[in-house]
C-alpha cells in the first residue's frame, strides 16, 4: 500500500464537512472524488468521517425545547395589558402595506388644501411639501426597520419623525391658526 | 386573540426557546427573551412575511440575546458560555470521547461542546443542525453571504468534534 500523503490527509479533512453535506454540498464533482478516493485508502481519515457521521447524526438527534408554559402565559398577559400603548403603524388587515403611500397621499392632500386656503408664498408651500415628504420617508422607514428588527416603536417615536416636522412646517405657514375652532360655523 | 396567540406560540416557541437556551446557557435569561419575542412576534405577526415568520424569530432572538449578553458584561456580571454545562459534561467527555459517545452521553457531550464554540459559529450550528433552518435562512438571519454560512458551519462542526476528542479542558483556563 502506498504511504499516506498527510497533505492530502489535510484537505480531505478541510473538504470532509461538504462532502458529508451531500445533496446539499458545494464541493465540485472532482473534489468529492477526491474525498471519496483518499477516505477508500486512508484508515484514519475514514475513522475522522465516521466520527463526523456519528457527531453529525448525534446534533440532528438532539430535539428542541419547547417554551415553558409560564413563559407563554406572561407573554399573554403582557400583549394584554400593553395592547393600547403601541403605535400601530399602519391600519389593520391587507391595507398595511399600502400605509405608508396613503399616509404620504394623506398629508399631500391636507398640504394642498391648507395651502390653497392659508394662500401662503410658495415657499412656505414647499416647506410644507417637504416636510410631507419627510414625514413619508420617516414612516416608510421606520416600517421597513420595525419589520426587520422587530422592535417596538412607541408612539413618541412616531411623534417625533412623522408629525413634528409636519407640525413644524404647518407652524411655520401659519396653517395651524387658520384651524376653525368648534363654535366657528 | 388567545386562540391565535396560543397558535403563534406553539409553532414558534420552542425554535425562540431552543436557540435563546443554546446562546445564552441560562434558563432565566432564555425565558426572558422568548417572552419578549412572543410579545414582538404578536405585535408584527400581519407585517412578516408568512415564509420569512422561521428567519425573523430567529434574527429577533439572535438580535434580543446579543443586547443581554451585552448588558450583562455590563454588568460585570458572569457571562453564560456554557460554564455550567461544560462542568456537569466534563467527565464524561474526559476520559475517553468514545466512550462517552458510546455509552449515550453523546447528548450532554455535544451539549458541552457547543457551548464551547463562540459566535456566530454556535447560533449558525445550532440553526442548521438542531433547528433545521436552511442555509438561506441562517444567511439572512446572520446577514452573512451564504458561502460564508456554509464555511462557518464547516468550521463549528469541525471544532465541535476537536472539543469531543480533547475533552472540555483546552482553553478552559
Ligand atoms: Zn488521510
Amino acid at each position: 500500500m502506498a504511504p499516506i500523503d498527510r497533505h492530502e490527509c489535510e484537505w480531505v479533512r478541510e473538504h470532509l464537512d461538504a462532502f458529508l453535506d451531500g445533496a446539499d454540498s458545494d464541493l465540485a464533482a472532482g473534489d468529492s472524488e477526491r474525498v471519496a478516493r483518499h477516505l477508500a485508502s486512508c484508515a484514519e481519515c475514514r475513522a475522522e468521517s465516521a466520527f463526523a457521521q456519528r457527531v453529525r447524526a448525534g446534533l440532528r438527534g438532539m430535539e428542541m425545547t419547547a417554551a415553558p408554559a409560564a413563559v407563554i402565559e406572561r407573554a399573554e398577559r403582557e400583549i394584554g395589558s400593553t395592547r393600547g400603548r403601541v403605535v400601530a403603524l399602519r391600519p389593520r388587515g391587507g391595507m398595511r402595506r399600502w400605509a405608508p403611500a396613503i399616509a404620504a397621499a394623506a398629508v399631500l392632500v391636507v398640504v394642498a388644501t391648507w395651502s390653497e386656503r392659508s394662500r401662503r408664498a410658495q415657499a412656505e408651500r414647499v416647506a410644507v411639501e417637504q416636510a410631507a415628504r419627510e414625514a413619508a420617508v420617516a414612516f416608510a422607514y421606520l416600517n421597513k426597520y420595525a419589520q426587520r428588527t422587530g422592535d417596538i416603536v412607541e408612539a413618541d417615536v412616531i411623534g417625533r419623525r412623522f408629525v413634528a416636522p409636519v407640525e413644524k412646517a404647518m407652524e411655520k405657514t401659519g396653517v395651524a391658526e387658520t384651524k376653525p375652532s368648534p363654535d366657528e360655523s | 386573540m388567545s386562540r391565535e396567540f396560543r397558535r403563534l406560540a406553539d409553532e414558534h416557541g420552542g425554535r425562540i426557546y431552543t436557540l435563546a437556551l443554546y446562546l445564552l446557557g441560562r434558563r432565566e435569561d432564555a425565558e426572558d427573551v422568548t417572552q419578549e419575542v412572543l410579545v414582538r412576534l404578536w405585535r408584527y405577526r400581519d407585517r412578516i412575511d408568512p415564509a420569512r415568520t422561521r428567519a425573523w424569530v430567529a434574527q429577533v432572538t439572535r438580535n434580543l440575546v446579543i443586547d443581554v449578553s451585552r448588558q450583562k458584561r455590563m454588568r460585570a456580571a458572569v457571562f453564560a458560555d456554557g460554564a455550567d454545562m461544560e462542568e456537569t459534561v466534563a467527565a464524561s467527555v474526559d476520559a475517553s470521547p468514545d466512550r462517552a459517545v458510546m455509552n449515550g452521553e453523546l447528548r450532554t457531550a455535544l451539549e458541552a461542546a457547543i457551548a464551547r464554540l463562540d459566535e456566530p459559529y454556535r447560533s449558525i450550528l445550532v440553526m442548521r443542525e438542531i433547528q433545521d433552518y436552511s442555509y438561506q435562512e441562517i444567511a439572512s438571519v446572520t446577514s452573512m453571504p451564504l458561502g460564508t454560512v456554509k464555511v462557518y458551519l464547516h468550521r463549528a462542526r469541525r471544532r465541535v468534534r476537536d472539543v469531543l476528542r480533547t475533552g472540555a479542558h483546552d482553553g478552559a483556563d
